[in-house]
């Protein structure tokens, strides 16, 4: 075996690296989550953008609890951006880890709570 | 030759003989760390895996054996025959699948004795010598739910006007693509190593297959974290904050003799919201003990869970008094907890009864020490009439409690034999203390008591 076989062998690795890294590249990921009157998609960010994907919604509340530091932070309010997406009117998470993020949506089917875990 | 090539050769065999000592490394590492990386979640249930959860409804206590990941197959068990209604709802997109199943006898398939009993079902029917029913369903009890992805569900649980929520979460057989990846490349690598050793050499394209093997297994690995999830999901850091349980009942003052709803809310202690991360322990996401404050009645409950953080079970006590209420649970990732509470009930029920309750067959267990000294373990010999099947994973439990009640313990034992339960537990401090022993015996769960004198 020859130094340039074992060299293009490490190349191929480092490809297959890459090509792993820019997949799985982009931060934080949407996350689905359906209650009994409304589904949502809560996609992390800057600002915290809550799409409703079952029911009409006319507001949504947005409160981040940290379970493992035992802290729960104040509600958010969300401002509508277009048909059923709401987006945070300010921070939503302090700092990085794993968060439950409790949305509540109200509308024409009442009110729902809905928790859905974010990794942010 | 010249000299860069005699160069390049040493140089050759010198990455040959790091990678002859590295790849092996690696790859046990690597098996290491993906074995290590199974679900920590007590609620998966994914092709393989079995979770059991007890509750206790009005009519009786139903075990649910949750498995198969998907589609998942549940099973009941109950001492009665008792028809439970099944709903699956995805907390992803809201899809429902539903079912029904008839409970079969609490001892079907379980392990009595070191041997395992044969729960056998025949065109729809139970036989197990002390239960017969017919199943409205054809070819067998085990309800079947689909379950179309991974990720949370809800199996609703339903026994007459009855009805439980159980959070689970479901792994399809398949995982990611990502996980397989890595799977495949620990099993190329594992081959090339086995293989390049039964040859007795090395060959160039089979180091390098090993080394691109172990390198997209080793990235794999690190950024398995960062990958989609399939069958995992963000679990917080170990070490929640405590628990608190508030006990009500419904009606709010319940008569002697009268069904009435016990329900136990449990909060964070450090948010304040509702606790609703239960890990079932021992077969069931809560154990609660409801005593007499004199000690004659006694009841081990697994109530219902039927809203975040809300548990509840349907009661009756035959006389008026003080209740105690200790709940045993668990939070996911952290500890168990005791979590102690009471309430009173009145006279007047049309069910009261004068006669004093028995909280099980008196019995005189042998101690050893006979003498109980405080601070210092004491065996408990029970005689039981066996054989015993497992009831909440074990032979048998002892429920102990302080006469006051600010102390409980639940102690598992082991058969010695099949007549009689063994149990080992230190009492703290002198005074007396109530004790049942529980186990089950042909099917049906026996209680006993004794009280146990600690002088010094």
């Amino acid at each position: 075996m020859t130094a340039t076989t074992v060299m293009r062998w490490a190349a191929l690795c480092l490809l297959v690296a890459g090509v792993l890294l820019a997949l799985t590249a982009g931060g934080s990921r949407s996350v689905q989550a359906a209650g009994t009157r409304y589904a949502v998609t809560v996609v992390p960010g800057e600002r915290v953008e809550v799409r409703v994907t079952s029911g009409v919604a006319r507001a949504v509340t947005l409160a981040a609890v940290m379970p493992g530091m035992g802290h729960a932070l104040p509600p958010v309010e969300t401002v509508e951006a277009g048909p059923g997406r709401f987006v945070a009117a300010g921070p939503v998470f302090t700092m990085d880890g794993v968060w439950e993020l409790v949305v509540t949506v109200s509308g024409q089917r009442g009110e729902e709570l809905i928790t859905v875990t974010v990794l942010v | 030759m010249t000299d860069a090539g005699c160069e390049g050769r040493g140089l050759a065999s010198g990455v040959m003989r790091w990678i002859r000592v590295a790849v092996p490394a690696s790859g046990a590492v690597l098996v290491a760390g993906l074995l290590a990386a199974s679900p920590a979640w007590a609620h998966e249930v994914g092709a393989g895996q079995e979770v059991r959860v007890t509750q206790t409804f009005g009519s009786g206590e139903v075990t649910l054996v949750i498995g198969g990941g998907a589609p998942l197959r549940v099973d009941a068990r109950a001492a009665r025959p008792v028809r439970v209604r099944l709903s699956l709802r995805s907390l992803t997109d809201g899809s429902v699948s539903a079912d029904s199943v008839w409970a079969g006898s609490l001892t079907d398939g379980s392990v009595t004795d070191g041997s395992v009993t044969d729960g056998s079902v025949t065109d729809g029917s139970v036989t197990d010598g002390s239960v017969t029913m017919s199943s409205p369903r054809q070819g067998g009890q085990t309800a079947v739910l689909s379950a179309d992805h991974d990720g949370p569900y809800e199996l609703g649980v339903g026994v007459g006007d009855e009805v439980s929520v159980i959070p689970i979460r479901v792994a399809a057989a398949g995982g990611a693509w990502w996980a397989m990846l890595g799977d495949g490349a620990v099993l190329a690598l594992g081959l090339l190593l086995v293989g390049g050793v039964l040859a007795g050499r090395m060959s160039a394209a089979l180091v390098g297959a090993a080394s691109a093997a172990a390198a997209v297994a080793a990235v794999v690995m690190l950024l398995r974290p960062y990958l989609p999830s399939t069958s995992q999901r963000p679990v917080a850091d170990p070490g929640l904050p405590y628990a608190q349980g508030w006990v009500s009942t419904l009606p709010a003052r319940p008569a002697a003799g009268a069904a009435f709803t016990l329900t136990v809310r449990l909060t964070d202690g450090a948010t304040g919201r509702p606790v609703d991360d239960l890990a079932v322990h021992h077969e069931a996401l809560a154990h609660v003990v409801v005593t007499s404050q004199d000690g004659a009645f006694f009841r081990h409950v697994h109530p219902l869970r039927v809203a975040p953080g809300v548990l509840a079970v349907r009661l009756s006590v035959p006389r008026p008094g003080r209740y105690l209420v200790h709940t045993e649970m668990e939070r996911r990732q952290s500890g168990g907890q005791l979590l102690p509470g009471g309430f009173d009930v009145f006279g007047g029920g049309s069910g009261e009864s004068s006669a004093p309750p028995v909280s099980g067959e008196v019995v005189v267990p042998r101690l050893s020490p006979a003498v109980p000294v405080a601070g210092s373990p004491v065996t408990v010999d029970v005689a039981v009439r066996g054989p015993l099947a497992p009831w909440l994973g074990m032979p048998g439990h002892l429920i102990v409690r302080s006469e006051d009640g600010e102390q409980l313990a639940h102690v598992h034992g082991t058969a010695q034999g099949a007549s009689a339960l063994r149990f080992t537990f230190t009492l703290p401090r002198a005074g007396r203390y109530l004790a049942w022993v529980q186990c089950l015996e042909a099917g049906e769960l026996v209680t006993r008591s004794f009280t146990v004198e600690v002088e010094r």
